[in-house]
């Protein structure tokens, strides 16, 4: 009997009321499937913060992480190329990708 | 035998009803407001979380600088130091008494991190005293919030909740962005305001500082035969000092014989615009209540000094938080383009006065 009903509904037993709300219904649910599926795919970003070095009479460059204290213009020591003051020149935030 | 649903009829029944109780009732409205009350009630929920985390990091902020009983001075501050604006239906000297009010205001909230913290050094008060503010702005949002919801509820105003509910994503991400600035601010790192600054810390190279205002200070410097005055707030620690009343006294001391005043600023950008753009132009680039804008003003129209502004673009967010790369390239377009005004638009042996307006934190 069951059966019969079933083969019925596929058979186009139905009324255009009842076609228009599962076509709905079934579209929602599609729709929230999908959503959910793309906003997962979001890309993770992290914001990283990075001090930037410089000796003020050659061209020596560093980069590394950002440590408290740190303030541009503070002098960190010599420079490993000439010995002249190397300054603390830039700090920033970049951001990075996280998979 | 089950006689089948005129689901035609059901349907046509079904329309005239609901098309009554939407046109003749207010249920449309008691719907959006259940709509929007619900979810502004959620995002109250995500403010006071923002607000609890912004308390536990002032918190560990003050415990780490030696106050014994911090939960008492951030209670202390907050709700607490609110200032009047001055009357503006008579606006003679609308200025000086707002100036008045101002310092009065930044005098009794130094003085009160002073008292807790007798032992700081200005850097560590500056720092605190942002915090605190921080802290403080973030409880005011949050009770704003609360006030309009609970009025809206009060008096069923769905217009209100709506009007609400479509700004409140807005307000949760700034609010998010001040909690977010915290660390900037205890961890002693520049931020997006700092781009004026920087570029006076740049175009220095390794004049001395001079302090010639209450936590500002002025750089002299020969640049390609031009005389250079640039004035900055002094840093590290976290202040704007007071660039219009330094750029008043510097202007005044060489009797109005300058060429040119340049100010550099961050600027608020617009959606279509990218962060780091650099615009230059005409006025004043400052963003202050009045006081300090009105006395760059009033001392270029004074000596008929001409008076132009370089900002740079970023967003009210990336204004309070830490500094990006995006915004220090800026920093060094801007430099260019200021260089680039000096070298054609000041002949040699005249002067010119360059402000570096925004907050110092993390520049010397």
């Amino acid at each position: 009997m069951v059966l019969r009903e079933v083969n019925g509904m596929f058979l186009g037993d139905l009324d255009t009321f009842t076609l228009i709300t599962i076509a709905l219904t079934l579209f929602l649910i599609a729709y929230m499937v999908a959503m959910s599926v793309f906003s997962r795919r979001k890309e993770v970003k992290v914001r990283k913060t990075y001090t930037i070095l410089k000796c003020v009479d050659c061209d020596y460059k560093k980069e590394r992480e950002f440590k408290e204290g740190d303030y541009v213009g503070k002098v960190e020591g010599d420079c490993p190329q000439c010995e002249g003051p190397l300054v603390i020149y830039a700090i920033y935030d970049k951001e990075e990708k996280l998979r | 035998m089950t006689q089948g649903i005129d689901w035609t009829s059901t349907l046509l029944v079904l329309l005239i009803l609901g098309s009554y109780l939407l046109s003749f009732t207010d249920l449309p409205q008691r719907m959006q407001l259940w709509r929007y009350s619900s979810y502004i009630r959620k995002r109250i929920v995500q403010l006071t979380e923002i607000e609890e985390d912004s308390r536990r990091k002032a918190l560990k902020h003050l415990k780490k600088v030696g106050v014994s009983d911090p939960k008492a001075v951030i209670d202390g501050f907050v709700n607490n130091f609110f200032l009047i604006s001055p009357v503006d239906i008579e606006p003679t000297d609308i200025i000086k008494r707002l100036r008045h009010l101002l310092r009065g205001r930044e005098e009794s909230v130094r003085a009160y991190v002073k008292e807790k913290l007798p032992q700081a050094d200005d850097i560590t008060l500056q720092n605190s005293e942002v915090i605190l503010e921080i802290t403080s702005a973030l409880t005011l949002i949050n009770k704003i919030i609360k006030h309009y919801y609970k009025l809206g509820l009060k008096y069923n105003n769905w217009i209100l909740m709506m009007q609400l509910a479509l700004e409140l994503q807005q307000i949760v991400s700034l609010a998010k962005s001040y909690d977010d600035a915290m660390d900037s601010f205890t961890l002693g790192k520049p931020i997006g305001d700092g781009a004026g600054p920087l570029v006076v810390h740049y175009l220095k190279g390794g004049a001395k500082p001079k302090e010639i205002a209450k936590e500002t200070v002025v750089y002299f410097a020969e640049v390609n035969g031009r005389k250079v005055y640039m004035i900055k707030a002094k840093g590290p620690g976290s202040t704007v000092g007071y660039p219009g009343e330094a750029l008043q006294k510097v202007v005044e001391d060489l009797e109005g014989k300058v060429a040119k005043i340049i100010t550099v600023d961050a600027a608020l950008k617009l959606e279509s615009e990218t962060t780091g753009e650099v615009a230059y132009g005409v006025g004043a680039a400052i963003g202050d209540p009045g006081p300090e804008k009105i006395a760059i003003e009033r001392v270029a129209s004074k000596y008929s000094i001409p008076l132009h502004a370089v900002v740079i673009k970023m967003s009210n967010e990336e204004a309070i938080k830490s500094m990006t790369k995006e915004i220090h390239d800026g920093v060094l377009k801007a430099l260019d383009i200021i260089k680039n005004m000096i070298k054609e638009g000041v002949k040699e042996g005249e002067t010119v006065v360059i402000a570096g307006i925004g907050n110092t934190v993390g520049i010397a």
